[in-house]
């Protein structure tokens, strides 16, 4: 069998099915507290997974849609890695962030000026489009798997632009400890949950977040009075988000902006023109490849992805997009289930993402 | 003795003695020397000698009027969330001005290497009536006539708790060193490095949270003086050690200590002498005096302090 690196063609990104819940649930189990779109929680996943099938049937779209997908290895046929979005954070409610301030306090007479970090309880990204549940076995991680699981749904989004909006997030896992136990939540929001820090994610889960403005000071925090634990955690990652949020920081998403209001994790947001994948990609014609490819250009890693909605495929492929169209072969025209002729959205991949040497 | 002390003005006579209980800072401009200004040092001498200084309190007028002055308010907000069965109450700290145009009784300082322990809590106790009674007397328009005072709160180990747990983070410099360069101006310069939003205090560190409101050791006297005089701890804290500002009002202090106006007149016969206030009917001063209130309402004094007070016989007096 060849090894996972030396053939991304073998990935393929389409919508989850119900077939797909006991891969799921697996990745549920194996995720740390604070992925919160992955409860460890059959009926919770299984109710999870109607919505998505739901989402992408509908025509009729009302915001509160999630989106989830599944990474194939079609040469083994197991599931390997899975990723969502949500189409508005926040749906009917509000979505709660805090955003980093900084307010300069100056006292001329006592030669002191400070610079002062803050963090101001906000809902800025209420409404966003919102990628989750990022989630790739291990085996898979230093391959081009992650990117196509990442960068496709972003493909999917601009494809889609009416079911989404123009800007787009994602939280990222902030630190806590394999115990659940959180520096940052234990110096913020355990002073007014009460709770500690698995609790309220389970209670989080799936329910409105209103309460959140209940129990939250509206008053900024004022980071340097926090313990120096809960102050190093902020804007810091679990090890597990380490890869989703490289992708996303590469992608061109801010990540200097807003955190996670229990965790401290970053959460990224951009406009979704901006994002490299986006605002490089472009519509092509599909070609059945005929004969061996020319040495003209050297063929470059692409993103592709058909333009549907229900029956969106995703994958990778070696190719040199020209003014006809891109040129695949069959094999890769089957896992996109298009013919020759139909629309392509492709977006070229970067070097350093391909693992090639520039 | 019939005079216990003579509470008068300090004058630019005194300030080598009031170098022993107030710093240097305090004493350059000696703003109090001017009687136009709303800053009056009120110091305490022996009955006896005239000339001893054991003990001075400032009463300034109007503060925070030209320079703003600070203060913690303590306030509360209610966190509460049905569906969780949540709800908490979480106290507030926010940085005001709430005192403003406030009277304010300071500086009191007690000479306390002249003075036996017991003599020392009479005379704290007697330098905040007698600055309330001049208060009483002289300032019955006084508008706001809200009058503060604030005790020093909780030390540890010579600094504050509160002080470590929470204005450090935003003053990192040696506060002792800058007290003494700027005096109580410093409280001023350093308001404008310190959050000016609400400041939930469970985020402090628990040492912190637990020295606010609370008082120093040292100053259970101060705090008995002002309460036997009707202030209590209001809703704000000192900026450096969260220490309890005390207040009152002009109308309660006139409620609750009102002030007498009697004829005096000297007696050699005091059976049943008593400690009185006697304010000087033409000078912001006063005297402790050991007196005795007489069936016709008179005010009878021993001759030796009518000699010393300067008393006409018949003059009506002020008593605290």
């Amino acid at each position: 069998m060849s090894h996972p690196r030396e053939t991304p063609t073998r990935f393929c990104l389409r919508p989850c099915d119900a077939d797909d819940l006991p891969a799921l649930e697996r990745f549920a189990a194996a995720s740390p507290v604070g992925i919160t779109t992955l409860p460890n929680d059959r009926s919770m996943l299984h109710a999870r997974l109607q919505r998505s099938l739901h989402s992408f049937a509908t025509e009729d779209v009302s915001g509160e849609e999630i989106y989830l997908f599944a990474l194939e290895d079609l040469d083994s046929g197991g599931v390997i890695g899975i990723s969502g979005i949500a189409a508005r954070a926040g749906f009917a409610d509000r979505f709660y962030s805090f955003r980093n301030e900084f307010v300069v306090h100056r006292s001329l007479p006592l030669g002191v000026t400070n610079r002062i970090h803050t963090l101001h309880l906000c809902h800025d990204l209420t409404d966003v489009t919102l990628l989750i549940s990022f989630h790739i076995d291990a085996a898979y991680a230093h391959t081009l798997a992650p990117q196509l699981l990442s960068r496709a749904r972003l493909l999917f989004i601009a494809q889609q632009a009416e079911r989404f909006a123009d800007r787009v997030a994602a939280e990222s896992a902030g630190v806590a400890d394999d115990c659940g136990r959180c520096p940052f939540w234990d110096a913020v929001g355990r002073q007014f949950f009460g709770m500690d820090y698995p609790t309220i994610e389970r209670l989080t889960g799936g329910r409105s977040k209103s309460f959140i403005a209940d129990l939250m000071p509206p008053s900024p925090v004022y980071v340097p009075l926090l313990p120096e634990e809960a102050q190093w955690a902020i804007g810091q990652l679990h090890p597990v988000a380490e890869l989703p949020f490289s992708i996303l920081i590469d992608e061109g998403f801010d990540a200097d902006t807003y955190i996670d209001i229990f965790d401290g994790g970053p959460t990224v947001q951009e406009r979704l023109a901006m994002l490299k994948t986006v605002s490089r990609s472009r519509l092509q014609r599909a070609q059945l490849q005929c004969g061996a490819p020319g040495t003209e250009h050297t063929p470059r890693w692409h993103v592709v992805t058909n333009t549907l909605r229900q029956g969106f495929r995703a994958t990778l492929t070696r190719a040199q997009p020209d003014a006809t169209g891109l040129q695949l072969d069959a094999a890769t025209l089957h896992a996109l289930g298009v013919d020759s002729g139909d629309p392509l959205r492709v977006a070229e991949l970067d070097t350093h993402q391909a693992g090639e040497q520039p | 003795m019939s005079i216990h002390w003579h509470f008068r003005p300090a004058c630019a006579d005194d300030l080598r003695a009031l170098s022993k209980l107030l710093p240097a800072v305090e004493l350059e401009t000696a703003g109090f020397l001017d009687a136009q200004s709303n800053d009056l040092l009120l110091v305490a001498v022996a009955g006896r000698t005239g000339t001893d200084i054991q003990g001075c309190i400032r009463v300034r007028r109007r503060i925070g009027m030209e320079q703003p002055r600070y203060w913690y308010h303590l306030g509360c907000v209610v966190l509460a969330a049905a569906e969780l069965g949540l709800f908490q109450r979480e106290q507030t700290l926010l940085l005001g001005n709430d005192h403003t145009g406030a009277t304010e009784l300071a500086d009191l300082q007690i000479d306390r290497d002249a003075l036996a322990p017991p003599a020392q809590l009479l005379l704290t106790r007697y330098l905040v009536r007698a600055a309330l009674c001049l208060l009483q007397r002289d300032d019955a328009t006084l508008q706001p006539d809200r009058i503060i005072a604030a005790v020093p709160g909780v030390q540890i180990g010579g600094t504050s708790p509160f002080w470590e747990g929470f204005g450090r983070h935003f003053f990192p410099g040696d506060v002792a060193q800058s007290l003494a360069r700027f005096g109580s101006q410093w409280y001023t310069h350093v308001a404008a490095l310190l959050p000016r939003h609400p400041i939930v205090t469970s985020l402090l560190h628990a040492n912190a949270q637990a020295a606010i409101g609370g008082i120093a050791s040292d100053a259970h006297p101060l705090r008995d003086a002002l309460t036997a005089s009707g202030l209590r701890p209001g809703q704000h804290v000192s900026l450096y050690d969260a220490g309890p500002v005390y207040e009152t009002t002009l109308s309660e202090l006139n409620a609750g200590h009102p002030l007498q106006q009697l004829p005096v007149r000297p007696s050699s016969e005091l059976n049943n002498p008593q400690t009185y206030l006697i304010l000087n009917p033409s000078e912001p001063s006063l005297w402790l005096v050991q007196a005795e209130m007489q069936a016709d309402g008179r005010l009878a004094i021993s001759p030796d302090c009518r000699l010393q007070t300067a008393l006409a016989d018949a003059t009506t007096v002020w008593v605290g």
